[in-house]
């Protein structure tokens, strides 16, 4: 099933450039496994680890903020993943 | 001095904010009403300066400036309240004293404090809005306990280089800050900003708190802007409470 994932502008270095791109999957993890596979270090990157996000992204589905989300959160057809930077300065 | 209106303004008051009041969804009375508020601005950099600014422009009748810092250098790039004699001064004397100049109507309490568990409560307690200018994902959520037990919202801003971000936090109503962010993120070392990023940020963060404030307009509830500079791309991200979340636990009362 095909996903678009919108990129985070700190990101594109790993994905040529694009902000915009596909990937496969049922779950949000499946769908970084294939981005991984299109786009190698962008797993390590938004600091994916065993079940859970943690560093310095946030990944939202249709464009929702994700407090519960874990790698194993269901992605739908049609469905939008964005990988969102952590801003923390001021 | 003379009075005006609901007796609140002065005409001095009425000319300085003129081209505000007449904004119609505003009037003499948001104008009444900034003048009866107090914002308590959370620390001084590149947010909190300029944010500090436009309260002062706009009228706001009472600013508190906090932050225990002393101006550098490496400052002066995006802190637009301090100049190059200023550095060494302790910032939120610094601050004050040029907003005094800027608008000597209002009142500007400068205070010399790290925000923690222990002061932030005696800090807040009399705002009506507290806007975030931390620079760390520690302090934020301390004023972001307080902001909830008090009921006082919080108006989060966020920078990195030329992107940011900024959401209305209203306690009880909204997801709150820790909704957002369960945890700190991993951050390493210095974080790169252009001044310009704060700047815009900043201006967005008094955007809603005078909304918020007067009671007109669509406020950033639930919702977090995000700024991307670099890409010149605006985004909406929707926001929801955490059933789950450790500070509000999602309540709604």
């Amino acid at each position: 099933m095909s996903i678009k994932v919108k990129i985070a502008w700190h990101l594109k270095y790993l994905t040529d450039g694009r902000g915009l791109v596909e990937t496969e999957g049922r779950n949000v993890g499946q769908c970084l496994d294939n981005l991984e596979a299109r786009f190698p270090g962008i797993k390590k990157e938004i600091s994916v680890r065993q079940k859970e996000l943690r560093g310095l992204y946030q990944i939202f589905i249709k464009s929702t903020n994700s407090y519960t989300l874990k790698l194993d959160s269901p992605v739908k057809k049609n469905d939008e993943l964005t990988i969102q930077f952590i801003v923390s300065g001021g | 001095m003379k009075r005006a209106k609901g007796n609140v303004l002065t005409n001095s008051d009425l000319s300085r904010y003129r081209r505000q009041i007449l904004y119609p969804s505003f009037g003499w009375q948001g104008q009444e009403k900034l003048k009866r508020s107090h914002v308590v601005v959370a620390g001084l950099g590149g947010l909190g300066t300029s944010a500090s600014i436009y309260l002062a422009c706009a009228g706001m009748g009472h600013i508190t400036l906090v932050d225990c810092d002393r101006v550098e250098l490496s400052n002066l790039n995006r802190q637009i309240l301090y100049w190059d004699e200023d550095i060494g001064e302790e910032k939120p004397f610094s601050a004050a004293r040029k907003l005094a100049k800027l608008n000597p109507s209002i009142k500007i309490s400068p205070l010399l404090e790290r925000i923690t568990q222990g002061n932030v409560r005696g800090i807040i307690m009399r705002a009506d809005v507290v806007i975030d200018g931390m620079d760390n994902f520690e302090t934020r959520f301390i004023l972001n306990s307080a902001c909830v037990a008090e009921r006082i919202p919080f108006i989060h801003g966020g920078v990195n280089g030329l992107i940011g971000e900024v959401t209305t936090i209203i306690p009880g109503e909204t997801a709150c800050f820790a909704c957002i962010f369960p945890e700190a993120p991993k951050n390493k070392g210095v974080i790169p900003v252009f001044g310009m990023a704060p700047a815009l940020i900043a201006t967005l963060q008094v955007m809603e708190v005078v909304k918020l404030l007067t009671g007109f307009g669509n406020l950033l509830t639930n919702r977090m802007l995000y700024i991307d500079g670099e890409g010149m791309e605006f985004t909406i991200a929707n926001l929801a409470k955490n059933p789950e979340c450790r500070v509000c636990g999602g309540s709604e009362s």
